[in-house]
């Protein structure tokens, strides 16, 4: 059996119709992407994120008491910790984290028996420089991400390129 | 006059987009036949075993987690756990088992749709890659909110689990089990009755039941050539010796036979967690483990159903708190193997189709 031309024709733009249908439903329905860098989605509690050293509002310090449990967990031994003094003057001189290293596990923050060590809901941790994923007791302080890429609505203006003249090429003639 | 013709060789990989990673296939071709299929690994080798002599029974849950199958985390996690638990003889509490269960189970439907979608990509399928990772997203979702992370998850402990279900989890689950149940037969419209996703799949690449049982083939590969055998029947580890559950089996044996295994398997793993979240008892979910644990002297043998076949792990235990051997029995490698038997007499077009069929994860293929 063979199809005259018009009739092709119309069965073609039948399919069409129908798939545009579908295309054109979708178009009014609510969006499930949301746009990444001034949008963002909201991340569970147990988020492993960034990890911090949360200040603590009544001794004006971070609650680690040097037991070095965490350093001794990590699986990738990115954790390194240093203290001077003894029994009361004991003093935290150095907690660095190697993020570069680091698998976002949480062991650490599991065996700390004074919840010194905490995730934080941060996750843009990506810098330019390999340097800066060496967290020191600062930045774990601050605990937000140390050269923040993703910072929502990018407000940078950038100055608008020169335009250049283009010269004209050997051997063109211009009329 | 014949004409005089040479066999060609041809080196697929270990950068090629179809072959799931980094797998090298030597195929040698006459004209557009396969003669030999020769897998090449070891890209991916990560030396996990040795690795993991290194590491804490503790630690070494974090390792076993990326180091082996990247798709199947808790799979992996179960594995090394259960080895442990059983060596140390350590009792884990009721609720815990029953968690795990759900969770192994979310994790082998999350596994299996990443299949269906890299399947359809493979067989010029795009929308079903598309659908499959929305359905997973919801999956991520439910791991994230109990585990902390979507695909790593370090969430199983030796003698239990890392934290309670948070609060409404369990309505969610089986909010996403409704929800899940009403999509599947989306993709039976997309590719089960799909005239060319079923010219590609049925009849190609068959796998005889002898042979799959010859070539150590496990899982859904073994299941689809008619071997009636799965580890959650034949050795039940936590709950699975009381959930009511098929164990789907086809005997064409080809890749299709592997697609429907493997989309009813989803079907049964919907069921166990429903009826998982119907019996969840209270009470505890962790028993007292020290943080260094000393396993006792001994050896032993755990072996679990994971998305992609009998995962099994041998540990020797020395008394320290390292483990001193870890032998690592990864479905995906054993199914590899299988690869050369189902490729030999097809067309170099379905050399894709049928690699796409064993869902090999290169990752456990090379630990």
């Amino acid at each position: 059996m063979t199809q005259s031309l018009s009739q092709r024709v119309v069965q073609g733009a039948i399919g069409l119709v129908v798939g545009l249908k579908s295309t054109l439903r979708t178009m009014f329905e609510p969006k499930i992407t949301v746009i990444y860098p001034i949008q963002k989605l909201n991340i569970s509690n147990r988020w492993h994120g960034l990890l911090a050293l949360p200040i603590d509002p009544e001794t004006d310090n971070d609650k680690c008491i040097i037991c070095f449990q965490c350093e001794r967990v990590c699986p990738d031994r990115c954790i390194h910790i240093e203290a001077t003094g003894k029994g009361k003057e004991r003093l935290l001189t150095r907690f660095d984290i190697e993020m570069d290293k680091c698998c976002y596990c949480g062991l650490c923050v599991e065996v700390c028996p004074t919840e010194a060590i905490v995730f934080v809901p941060h996750y843009e941790a990506s810098t330019f420089n390999r340097a800066n994923l060496l967290y020191d007791l600062d930045d774990l302080h601050r605990g937000t991400p140390k050269e923040p890429i993703a910072t929502g609505v990018v407000k940078v203006k950038r100055p608008a390129p020169k335009r250049q003249t283009a010269a004209p090429r050997e051997g063109t003639v211009i009329p | 006059m014949a004409l005089r013709t040479e066999e060609l060789i041809l080196n697929m990989g270990p950068q090629h987009p179809s072959t799931h990673g980094v797998l090298r296939l030597i195929v040698t071709l006459d004209g557009e036949n396969i003669v030999d299929v020769q897998p090449d690994i070891g890209y991916l080798h990560s030396s996990v075993e040795k690795m993991m002599e290194a590491r804490t029974y503790l630690q070494n849950i974090a390792l076993v987690d990326r180091g082996m199958d990247y798709l199947s985390a808790m799979a992996n996690e179960e594995v090394w756990v259960l080895a442990t638990e059983r060596l140390a003889k350590i009792e884990v509490p009721e609720r815990a088992r029953y968690i795990r269960t759900i969770m192994l189970e979310l994790q082998r439907i999350s596994s299996h749709l990443i299949w269906v979608g890299t399947f359809g990509i493979d067989l010029g399928a795009f929308t079903a890659f598309l659908w499959a990772m929305r359905e997973r997203e919801r999956i991520m979702d439910l791991f994230e909110s109990s585990t902390g992370g979507r695909l790593h998850h370090v969430y199983f402990r030796i003698g239990g689990v890392n934290e309670d279900l948070p609060e409404g989890w369990t309505h969610r689950c089986l909010e996403f089990c409704d929800y899940f149940m009403d999509r599947l037969p989306e993709y039976d419209e997309l590719l089960t009755g799909n005239p060319i996703f079923l010219a590609r799949t049925q009849g190609v690449g068959v796998l005889a039941k002898e042979r799959a049982i010859a070539m150590g083939a496990s899982g859904p590969v073994a299941r689809a050539s008619g071997l009636d055998y799965d580890v959650r029947k034949a050795h039940p580890y936590e709950v699975y010796d009381r959930m009511e559950f098929g164990v789907p089996v086809r005997s064409e044996g080809d890749c299709f036979a592997r697609y429907l295994v493997r989309m009813e398997e989803m079907r049964q793993s919907i069921r166990i967690i429903r009826q998982c979240i119907e019996q969840l008892p209270a009470g505890e979910i962790r028993s007292k483990v020290q943080v260094a644990l000393k396993v006792p002297k001994g050896e032993v043998y755990a072996r679990t159903e994971s998305p992609r076949g009998d995962l099994g792990i041998y540990l020797v235990a020395d008394g320290s708190d390292k483990p001193y051997r870890v032998k690592i029995r990864a479905p995906a490698f054993s199914n590899l193997y299988a690869l050369t038997e189902m490729m030999r007499g097809w067309k170099v077009a379905d050399v894709i189709a049928i690699l796409g069929s064993i869902d090999i994860v290169l990752s456990d293929v090379d630990r």
